[in-house]
């Protein structure tokens, strides 16, 4: 006989106890692997999405959104290998008219044939007048290849929309496509360059067709490049700027009246701080010329409306004008009937938010009349303004202003027709930078002189100076944004971890006590090994080894176990559980690393757990271990009874005083004083358990009178073990009510708590609305004046610059969040949000007002929901966000407040002005919050859906929005309740399982009471008594403790609670596990007495 | 008489001979019967027949001038707890329970309480007599073999059975304490007037009862 012989007979002969503790292990081991198998599943899913979505392109250069020569792609194109592609990103309005179905914000991409080499299964490119869809979008819109729709696109113009006296009627047009083909996720119909795990809604048509649909003709707002090489931004902008133009810049040159002289221009209008410094710095003497539109040049007797004044400085009229002073043309001296030193009046409009008018006056005091026909009175002094520019007749004049048509003349028209837009008077450069700067820019032309040579170096160094990437290009590695974004995502392994947490705890503890069980059945056998000479660490390495072998016998079935487990989460994120991934595409990737480290991991902690469980038995004085399993140890049991007692009163007492206080003051209710009154009365329930447990062993009972006491004196005798299984189903039950009071209903707009900061509705645009919908003149822009029941309706709009979507809806890690801009007073007054954290530097009282702090230049403050925060930013309060601004510059957004969940979770919230002032063409007024106060809220939805339609206005109630996001989390919550009931499961059903091996060596004690007259009923019912005293101790302690926590919570929190689910999650529990214990408990029972006596004889 | 086997017949799976063949006892009232007979003959097979624990295979027994009606489960309950009283090799006490509180186990099936007093004060009374009065609060791991024996012995008293069946339960004990064991219950077989039937291999302790019976190849014969 050697040691491995006998631990192989141990093996074999205790096979059906070690195959128990293997299934323990098993269990657990499957959690373990399937947690770990749904973290990489889901990451291999993203990633998969990322490589539909992106194909083979690396590089996205934009150019702030601006339009640029699409030829600059093939410029590119020969410097690099792999495909460069020019398109047009857009969003559009697509109808199916016939199927009476419409997508308010479908993506729009211009491609050409270069486009499709980017994915290997690829469609061809549409020709004109054809179109692809996605499949997402085919199925919205009901339609098959052979149908028409329409698309409703917008025409974007050069100039940027909030452009001063740039028209802002959306000028719109819609084109009918007949729709070629679908295209499927394997063949660009995933395209999208937002990193985001749902399908786009996109449609593809011809980039020349688009180009030429919205006035843009052989242009691309954006170039893509493929995978292949080393290429770099620096690289990329290199390439640009060795084949762009002035045109790309959006710079003009071109003739003045004045020979020699030229003028530069650009398409904003207005000249920014930027390109004006970088010009000076190249043609140091040039005249500044600033042109501005009044709304009328008068005395007081007279007054010449919509005239152009201009504003130069001393060089342009070798006269150095005065700060109050203007020279006039004859013409306006005639029509105004003025003289040298009569004063005049300018009045003209200055440009706030949302194109707000405010007319604002100056004086001055005639310097000079000068002949009109002077050829420094120049036409081309007037800026390239659309809507005027090309106009026949003042009356035709499409400005961003309101034009009082009754106030023009006809010498107004006349001198339309003869001079056009040439500048009635001029004031100094000084004064006009004073009353007419915005934040566009200070100037709208340079007059410089220079001959064809000499203009062709200055046009080449400004090129040069002008980089591409302070001119808004910027190039992104768009590939590895996405791999990273996939990379970090959230962490689905950790998160089912601690989702399956109660299940891996009832395993792990169902394999010690079966360990434990075991471990004191053969302590007989260990005190015999002892007894013949064999050490104790020879006896431990025999058990350790043992043990060893059922870790491993237990851990390898856990890896298809795992695989299992992992393929029903999977099936359950892709059906129920939805809401939480938001596709159901997702696949399950095996990856042995992470499956082998699941089981080790699996192994290691059940080896461990057989290492403690030996040394404590082992611990024992094996003499005592000969008078049999329940030799008493050294216990003071009655001192341990009266401890208990003594605890069970002072948490019980802390506790009661605790929610005694929250009702007295309940401004303290709160999560922490729940978790804080619900462990307390569930310690001291454990407590009293301990005692009536200890105590029952110490104090002589009746056990005679009635089966009950026999069974408590019965439990008491496995003390250790009885408690063990009621804190476990305890911390179960308390767990699972706990998280299901977090479960959040369906809240109303109305309530002020509820996130919505009271607005009623969340709506958004597909073209965005520049005017104050608040306004008289917005709401007639819109077609919404004069409408009753919109009457009361109060619009707040938000600027937004389009980042990525960091709510819970997006799987991906963010680093570019949407920036959405607010007005923070507005928001100030309402104070209708509530704060989570705010940062030391901003004022408690008047968070809002932070948001509009001055801080250094490129650094700007921002709120968000602290959820978003912390897991959609991985950030936390005080960290920046950097974001490159439309001069290139870089922007940094610091955190300083985290809201309770609210309808902009998803959103980086800052002052709109401060937005504005840096992004001044993609800050775009395109969401919008409305506070109704009808009742009927349903018509006003329906009116506005139907008035702005063409605006591609989208509503959603605020209430189902931060449902929406509600969703996610209380998917997650159930998922845990879900989880946490098949743990409790588990741990009933491991209780059973030890219940049903004590029965069966406690035969012997049941065949003695049936020998003195027990019926077999008795003893069943005595079995069973001690079954559920166990059952229903910890799941009562749990749910008792849990419900007078709750009680602790502000409002009517106990109503949210889903408590058919949990009636229905309990009762299929216990009678689950009651049926499963029972019924082999009642059969093994039924045997013979005499079976249970043979034990003593020959076993 | 108080228990009588008519012809009894039993045999155990996958054997060919039968434990018991056609026995017959018959066991008077007040009377001290030992069984003997070589390991493994059925003795105690025999024993749990008479105890209601087994059933033959055929054959009859009869308690108390009547037959037992097995399907019945609370009547087979009532008879082994009124009628008969059992002292196994091992004592089997309850390791969760004292000592008192184990020789008052056969009292939980017990409706009456007045018979429940008596029981209880019958017990005490007992243990006192067997010397046992001190540890009525001990537990079975706290006290001596023979103690624990004494105790089941007590408890298969408790209830003033009329037949007390001993299934060798002198087998654990020194040949001392045996001989002690076996004075106590003929002693107290005597002051209480039950009929005793003692399995034993022990000749010595087989002569001390009133009849011997031999148990040899599935035939019972007086000896």
């Amino acid at each position: 006989m050697s040691i491995f012989r006998l631990i192989l007979r141990n093996l074999l002969f205790f096979r059906r106890q070690h195959l128990l503790t293997a299934l323990g292990i098993a269990v657990a081991t499957a959690v373990l692997i399937g947690a770990l198998i749904i973290g990489d599943s889901v990451k291999y899913s993203l990633n998969k999405i990322k490589e539909q979505r992106l194909g083979k392109i690396e590089w996205t250069i934009f150019a702030n959104g601006r339009y640029f020569n699409a030829g600059l792609a093939d410029s590119i194109h020969k410097s690099l290998n792999g495909s460069v592609s020019p398109v047009i990103l857009a969003e559009a309005i697509c109808i199916n008219p016939e199927g009476n179905s419409r997508i308010n914000r479908i993506q729009l991409i211009g491609i050409n044939d270069s486009f499709p080499s980017f994915w290997n299964n690829s469609l061809p490119s549409p020709k004109a007048g054809e179109a692809i869809l996605s499949k997402a979008a085919a199925e919205k819109l009901r339609l098959n290849p052979g149908d028409d729709f329409i698309l409703k696109i917008h025409k974007p113009g050069k100039t940027p929309q909030n452009t001063p006296f740039v028209d802002d009627r959306q000028e719109v047009t819609a084109a009918r496509f007949k729709l070629a083909a679908i295209a499927g996720d394997e063949s660009m119909g995933r395209f999208s360059l937002s990193n985001n795990q749902l399908p786009p809604l996109s449609v593809f048509v011809s980039l020349s067709r688009l180009s030429s649909l919205i006035g843009m003709k052989n242009t691309a707002n954006a170039i893509l490049i493929e995978k292949g090489g080393s290429v770099s931004p620096d690289t990329i902008m290199k390439l640009i700027g060795e084949d762009w133009n002035l045109e790309d810049a959006g710079i003009t040159i071109t003739g003045t009246n004045t020979p020699g002289t030229k003028q530069l221009t650009t398409d904003q209008i207005f000249i920014d701080k930027k390109l004006s410094n970088t010009f000076h710095s190249i043609v140091p003497e040039t005249q500044e010329i600033l042109s501005y539109l009044v709304n009328g040049i008068s005395t007081s007797e007279h007054s010449t409306p919509y005239s152009f004044v201009t504003a130069v400085d001393s060089t342009y009229f070798n006269y150095r004008i005065g700060e109050n002073e203007i020279l006039i043309s004859d013409w306006l001296a005639k029509d105004l009937g003025v003289e040298t030193g009569d004063s005049l009046r300018l009045r003209y409009y200055k440009l706030g938010p949302l194109r707000s008018l405010k007319e604002d006056s100056c004086n001055f005091a005639v310097g000079k009349i000068m002949d009109q026909t002077n050829s420094l009175f120049d036409r081309s002094l007037m800026p390239e303004l659309p809507g005027i520019s090309k106009a026949v007749n003042c009356r035709d004049w499409e400005t961003g202003s309101p034009i009082n048509l009754s106030l023009i003349r006809d010498q107004d028209e006349e001198y339309w027709k003869d001079y056009r837009g040439t500048p009635k008077a001029f004031i100094s450069i000084e004064k006009g930078k004073e009353i007419w700067s915005n934040s566009y820019g200070n100037l709208t032309a340079f007059r410089f002189k220079t001959d064809s040579a000499e203009k062709l170096k200055i046009e080449k160094r400004l090129l040069s100076e002008l980089d591409p990437s302070s001119n808004g290009f910027t190039a992104r590695n768009a590939a590895v944004e996405g791999e990273r974004a996939a990379k970090q995502s959230s962490d689905f392994g950790e998160l089912f971890l601690g989702l399956s947490f109660f299940i891996l705890i009832a395993a792990f503890l169902l394999t010690a006590l079966l360990m434990g069980l075991q471990s004191r059945k053969r302590a007989a056998e260990i005190a015999l090994l002892n007894s013949i000479g064999i050490r104790k660490r020879i006896i431990s390495r025999i058990l350790l080894i043992e043990s060893l072998f059922v870790s491993l016998i237990g851990t390898i079935p856990g890896i298809l176990l795992g695989i299992l487990y992992n393929e029903l989460l999977i099936k359950g994120l892709n059906t129920i559980w939805q809401p939480v991934a938001g596709i159901s595409t997702l696949k399950s990737h095996l990856d042995v690393v992470t499956i082998l480290t699941g089981l080790f991991t699996g192994f290691t902690v059940s080896f461990l757990t057989s290492w403690i469980v030996i040394r404590l038995s082992l611990k024992e004085q094996l003499f005592q271990a000969v008078k049999g399993e329940h030799a008493l140890k050294h216990e003071n049991i009655s001192r341990k009874a009266g401890i208990y007692k003594f605890l069970a009163i002072i948490f019980g007492i802390f506790g009661f005083i605790l929610l005694i206080l929250r009702f007295i003051n309940p401004r303290i209710a709160g999560a922490e004083l729940t978790m804080g009154i619900g462990s307390l009365l569930l310690l001291s329930g454990i407590f009293v358990i301990s005692f009536q447990l200890y105590n029952a062993w110490s104090k002589s009972a009746a056990v005679s009178a009635n089966i009950r006491n026999l069974a408590i004196r019965s439990l008491s005798l496995r003390r250790k073990r009885s408690i063990t299984s009621i804190i476990l189903l305890a911390l179960g039950a308390f767990s699972i009510f706990i998280t299901a009071s977090n479960i959040k209903p369906a809240s109303s707009s109305k309530s002020q708590d509820s996130g919505t900061a009271g607005f009623s509705l969340w709506a958004e645009s597909t073209l965005p609305i520049h005017f104050d919908l608040n306004s008289h003149n917005g709401r007639k822009q819109t077609g919404i004046q004069d409408i009753n029941i919109l009457n009361d309706v109060k619009f707040e709009t938000i600027y937004r610059v389009k980042g990525d979507d960091a709510s819970c809806l997006n799987l991906n890690q963010v680093s570019n969040p949407t920036l959405a801009g607010l007005n923070a007073v507005s928001m100030g007054e309402r104070n209708s949000l509530k704060f989570q954290l705010l940062h030391p530097f901003v004022p408690q009282d008047n968070a809002w007002s932070a948001l509009d702090s001055i801080y250094p230049s490129g650094i700007i403050p921002a709120f968000a929901d602290l959820t978003v925060i912390t897991w959609g930013l991985h950030r936390k309060l005080g960290d920046t966000l950097i974001y490159p601004d439309e001069k290139g510059n870089l922007l940094h957004v610091v955190l300083l407040g985290g809201l309770e969940n609210s309808i902009f979770q998803g959103n980086v919230l800052v002052s709109s002005k401060r937005l504005v002032e840096h992004f001044p063409t993609l800050a775009t007024p395109n969401t919008f919050l409305l506070d109704i106060k009808s009742a009927d809220l349903t018509r006003v939805t329906d009116t506005l859906d139907y008035l702005l339609r063409d605006y591609g206005w989208m509503a959603t109630m605020t209430s189902e929005r931060i449902h929406s996001f509600n969703q996610v989390e209380n998917t997650y919550l159930m998922v845990f309740i879900l989880l946490g009931g098949l743990g409790l499961m588990i741990g009933i059903l491991g209780m059973g399982v030890i219940l049903i091996r004590n029965t069966s060596e406690r035969r012997k004690e049941f065949a003695v009471m049936l020998s003195v007259g027990f019926t077999g009923k008795q003893v069943f019912q005595l079995l069973s008594f001690e079954f559920l005293y166990l059952i229903f101790s910890g799941l009562l302690l749990g749910t008792i403790s849990a419900i007078i926590g709750l009680m602790a919570l502000p409002g009517d929190t106990l109503h949210g609670i889903p408590w058919m689910m949990l009636i229905l999650l309990f009762t299929l529990v216990f009678t689950t596990g009651t049926l499963s214990i029972l019924l082999p408990a009642a059969r093994l029972l039924r045997k013979s007495p005499v079976s249970g006596l043979r034990g003593e004889k020959g076993d | 008489m108080i228990a009588e086997l008519q012809a009894v017949s039993k045999s155990y799976p996958l054997m060919e001979t039968k434990v018991l063949n056609e026995v017959s006892l018959r066991i008077p009232s007040n009377t001290s019967i030992a069984i003997t007979g070589p390991s493994g003959s059925g003795k105690s097979t025999l024993l749990n027949i008479l105890g209601t624990l087994d059933t033959p295979d055929s054959g009859k027994l009869i308690l108390d001038g009547s037959e037992p009606n097995y399907s019945d489960n609370q009547l087979i309950s009532n008879i082994r707890n009124k009628l008969i009283g059992f002292v196994f090799q091992s004592h089997h006490l309850l390791p969760q329970l004292t000592l008192l509180e184990n020789i008052q186990l056969p009292l939980l099936p017990l409706t009456n309480n007045s018979e429940k007093q008596q029981a209880m004060e019958r017990g005490i009374a007992l243990m006192k007599r067997i010397g046992l009065s001190e540890k009525l609060n001990s537990r079975p791991s706290q006290v001596s073999v023979g103690e624990c024996q004494r105790t089941a012995m007590v408890r298969a008293m408790v209830n003033s059975p009329k037949l007390l069946l001993a299934d060798e339960p002198t087998g654990s004990l020194d040949s001392e304490n045996a001989s002690l064991l076996i004075d106590l219950l003929l002693e107290l077989q005597k002051e209480q007037g039950f009929s005793m039937v003692v399995v034993t291999h022990s000749m010595e302790i087989a002569t001390k009862l009133q009849k011997v019976y031999q148990l040899k190849s599935g035939s019972l014969k007086q000896i």
